[in-house]
């Protein structure tokens, strides 16, 4: 019997390419005993990123003997740069060093993707003509992160930076908003 | 070549051809595998009058093997340390079709892993597998 064939074909990208700035960087802290990750204790999500901000995703390849590039895993790497400055109220660094403990989903909401958080309504995003959602999970290992207060024009600002290998691209899920 | 096996066992096989169902086997693209290279073993050594002799006992052929994090998670970990101190192994090639099983071993000592970049999730182990069968001379027996 003939195999069935999968034709896909990507065009028309002219006006089809959308505005998705990074929104909000939420993240959920749960239990490492308890395997249902679905269940968290914190949840904490940080709205009104600068525009600066980013993420990337690199793979760590190895030349093969073949002269062939194989991908071994995957980096993420983000650097979020928080405005709030109150350290004095807001507290930043020890919420971040309560909440990135144990084991924690991290995910980025882009353009009209919006965190739910009950009692919350996060600004309109702007510049944004769709939403998506990415999350990166690996079951046994965090994602590292580090904190910096740097000082820029008149403010002092804060930058998250953290970083995860992912042993496989299927660790990191798209979501529709 | 695009893939080998890595098949061990407690005693040696019966009959070398291929079995893709076997137990305690793995089946690896690596990222390199080397032409079988030739080693030789030589008695040598110098008479009372000067003249070295040189004896060759016999040849053998090795293979380099790696085995790369893309290909290694917890489970193929433990298959490869038990490959590594297992009774009788064996690898086979596969080109378009599986070849037969070629009996090898390996030196002595530590389980040859390395973690690149010193990752833990980035473990490569490098097998050198040596024929167990010498490389007969032509016309030999």
């Amino acid at each position: 019997m003939a195999k069935t064939m999968n034709n896909y074909l990507y065009q028309q990208f002219a006006g089809n390419v959308e505005l998705m700035p990074i929104r909000s960087i939420v993240l959920q802290q749960f239990d490492p005993d308890d395997k249902d990750i679905s269940v968290y204790n914190v949840n904490l999500a940080i709205n009104n990123l600068e525009a600066e901000s980013n993420f990337k995703i690199t793979p760590i390849t190895k030349n093969t003997f073949w002269g062939q590039v194989k991908t071994l895993c995957y980096r993420v790497d983000a650097t979020v740069y928080i405005p709030y400055n109150e350290y004095q109220t807001n507290n930043l660094r020890t919420i971040f060093e309560n909440v990135l403990i144990y084991d924690y989903l991290m995910f980025f909401y882009l353009g009209k993707a919006e965190p739910t958080i009950s009692g919350y309504n996060p600004p309109d995003p702007i510049n944004s003509t769709a939403g998506m959602i990415i999350n990166f999970y690996r079951n046994g290992y965090n994602p590292s992160h580090t904190i910096e207060i740097e000082s820029v024009e008149y403010r002092p600002r804060m930058i998250l930076k953290i970083s995860q290998l992912l042993p496989d691209i299927r660790n990191i899920t798209i979501l529709n908003s | 070549m695009d893939r080998i096996a890595l098949y061990y066992a407690d005693s040696p096989l019966s009959s070398l051809e291929f079995d893709d169902e076997a137990e305690q086997q793995e089946l690896f693209e690596t990222v390199k595998i080397t032409d079988p290279i030739i080693t030789t073993t030589r008695v040598q050594g110098t008479l009372l009058n000067g003249r070295v002799y040189d004896h060759k006992l016999y040849s053998r052929e090795f293979v380099e093997v790696t085995i790369s994090a893309d290909e290694i998670d917890g489970s193929i970990l433990s298959f490869l340390q038990s490959f590594w101190a297992a009774e009788v192994r064996y690898i086979a090639y596969k080109s378009t079709i599986w070849g037969d099983y070629i009996q090898v071993y390996t030196d002595s000592g530590d389980f040859p892993i390395n973690y690149i970049e010193d990752l833990l999730i980035l473990r490569e182990v490098t097998f050198k597998l040596y024929y167990v069968d010498v490389v007969l001379e032509e016309g030999g027996s």
